[in-house]
């Protein structure tokens, strides 16, 4: 009888920190934990008593990559109490603003997390040293995302621009004509980045496993802010079929779980592990994206929907275009508004916000009194919904891998399995429920 | 004439705001001798690598813990952290390691670039405006001698 416990103390490239326990008997998985040891942020208590205008820079602070995702779920979850309607200017500048995210999240990801592993490197330094034009297209990727954070947001870490009602202020003709060129010059990086993952060299899975996926969906277009809650199953006869949540009712589908030897809760569907992020996104949206890259992807002998976790890399490269595309055509439009932010009424209630944060769906929820101070707060983010899922996947993947490999090879296997995800383990641990036992 | 950069990069935590203190005093200075851009950057990660562009000569002024005594003014140039490696990467902990051997590694390096650390022990995450006299010492003696460099 043998058993080796493999343990790997930090994951190396993901967000924030987390280990991985994993017990092997008799080649075959006995044990497997997946530990998240960040401080948990207790952001859901922290805003407990704020007011409504305090929220959004408060939640900006969850996660340095991806602030933008935050505030707008919560701006949308606190509108929707206070019956605000954005006005066409709002709703679309905010799609722009969100896309910058987006690029600058997805491009880092491919570039500095995830591409090493695919080449045969351990960091993007000794990458860059064989490939400098590659990684050199990626921080220009990354700086085009930032910038168009920083048009909207005033600055790209932590962006101060974004308000309930609005924006504070409008980015400048000028500035907006500045973007123009740059985003020129993106869309070809853009392609040529597609081109570059579709031809990587990247594990073929023999037989995919069974998981639902989960993304917004919208009747009309790619979903970035609004929608309604998409679920993908798989049916008895192997066909995708989709069922449709309306956002507030996402708690009587999905359910949060603390394990024990995590700080991150874990979430279900209905029991079963389910996939968020930008696999998920561009298989249940595939259809709404621009002809042009959809056509592209299809010269390119790319199809979704796809269950391999190892084609998320091709995922977010099609959304990193695809915001590039959505962010020229909107701003190659730009008119300077009457007004940046809208009246709105504060008064009591609940509401809540649903958005596809650079790494899956992020939901909210509020309640305020009739002050507009925050009661209560709920946020639940994608990382949390994705930790079960990449459990399961650990278990299924690392024995169709073969448990009698190398434990050097078992070990770089696992952390390329979680780098799929891009797990942001900063912005999973913003809660703990604390129970102290006085004797 | 030469382009010259100095860029203090900080955190807003306690005494990890030294870079940024470094630059308020410079401005305030009035020096004849600084005749260049001040800068500063709150975590920069990646980002320092596109304010590296364009100068004849870099100088960084960053907080350190290098287990020596509290204010040891430490100067390094890029063969220092060449070689250095930090215990894992990622890119809410890309420091300023990373970011300058990836800047290395794309030949993307100014012609001088010189690191100044200034040794701060442990660090203080409360956001105040107290700073430890040592470090308010070490920045005076710093921002006194930069000019030597030019």
């Amino acid at each position: 009888m043998t058993k080796k416990t493999i343990n790997i103390p930090i994951i190396t490239r993901v967000e924030g920190e987390g280990a991985l326990d994993l017990t092997i008997r008799n080649n075959v998985i006995e044990d497997l934990k997946l530990k998240i040891y960040e401080p948990p942020r207790l952001f859901e208590n922290f805003l407990q008593g704020r007011s409504y205008n305090e929220v959004l820079d408060f939640v900006a602070r969850i996660c340095g990559i991806c602030p933008v995702a935050y505030q707008m779920s919560a701006a949308y979850a606190l509108e929707s109490i206070f019956n605000f309607q954005a006005s066409s200017w709002i709703r679309s500048m905010r799609r722009v603003f969100y896309c910058g995210e987006w690029i600058e999240s997805h491009s880092l990801h491919i570039h500095l997390l995830a591409a090493p592993d695919f080449l045969g490197y351990p960091s993007v330094i000794e990458m860059a040293k064989d490939h400098p034009e590659i990684v050199k297209r990626g921080l220009r990727l990354q700086a085009l995302g930032n910038d168009i954070i920083k048009c909207f947001g005033k600055r790209s870490v932590h962006p101060v621009g974004a308000c309930v009602g609005g924006f504070y202020s409008a980015p400048d003709p000028s500035d907006i004509a500045a973007l123009l060129p740059k985003l020129e010059t993106g869309l070809q990086d853009a392609r040529s980045l597609l081109a570059w993952v579709a031809n990587l060299d990247l594990p073929i899975i023999h037989k995919e496993q069974d998981f639902p996926y989960v993304s917004l969906q919208h009747p009309t277009e790619y979903p970035i802010n609004e929608g309604v809650v998409a679920v993908n199953t798989a049916n008895s006869n192997s066909q995708n079929q989709i069922s449709q949540i309306p956002i507030h009712e996402f708690l009587k589908h999905f359910a949060e779980k603390q394990v024990p030897y995590s700080n991150a809760l874990h979430c279900y569907l209905q029991n079963q592990s389910y996939l968020v992020g930008p696999l998920a996104r561009v298989n249940i949206n595939f259809s709404l994206l621009p002809e042009v890259i959809k056509q592209y992807a299809k010269d390119l002998n790319l199809s979704f929907p796809s269950r391999n976790m190892f084609h998320s890399i091709i995922a977010r490269a099609v959304e990193i275009y695809f915001a590039i595309f959505h962010a020229f055509s909107v701003l190659q439009n730009y008119t300077y508004p009457k007004q940046s932010k809208h009246d709105f009424t504060v008064q009591a209630g609940v509401g809540y916000g649903c958005t596809e944060a650079p790494r899956g769906l992020l939901w909210h929820r509020y309640e305020t009194d009739e002050n507009g101070t925050i009661v209560s707060a709920r946020l639940i983010p994608p990382t949390s919904q994705n930790q079960a899922r990449i459990e399961d996947d650990l278990r299924y993947s690392l024995s169709e891998f073969g448990l009698d490999s190398s434990e050097e090879q078992i070990k770089h296997r696992c952390e390329m399995l979680i780098r799929n995800y891009d797990p942001c383990i900063s912005c999973a641990t913003h809660f703990l429920k604390l129970k102290v036992d006085r004797k | 004439m030469k382009e010259i950069k100095i860029i203090g990069i900080g955190s807003p935590f306690g005494d990890d705001r030294l870079g940024w203190l470094a630059i308020d005093m410079l401005k305030k200075s009035n020096s004849k001798d600084i005749f260049c851009d001040l800068i500063v950057c709150d975590r920069p990660g990646m980002k320092l690598l596109e304010l590296l562009h364009d100068a004849d000569e870099v100088y960084l002024i960053d907080a350190v813990q290098a287990d020596s005594p509290v204010g040891t003014i430490h100067r390094f140039t890029i063969d220092d952290v060449s070689s250095s490696r930090s215990l894992q990467m990622s890119s809410h902990g890309f420091g300023l390691v990373e970011a300058l051997q990836l800047a290395q590694a794309l030949e993307n390096l100014p012609p001088k670039l010189i690191i100044f650390g200034i040794e701060i022990g442990s660090i203080n995450f409360g956001i105040n405006d107290f700073i430890h006299p040592l470090i308010q010492s070490a920045l005076q003696k710093l921002i006194t001698n930069i000019p030597k460099e030019f």
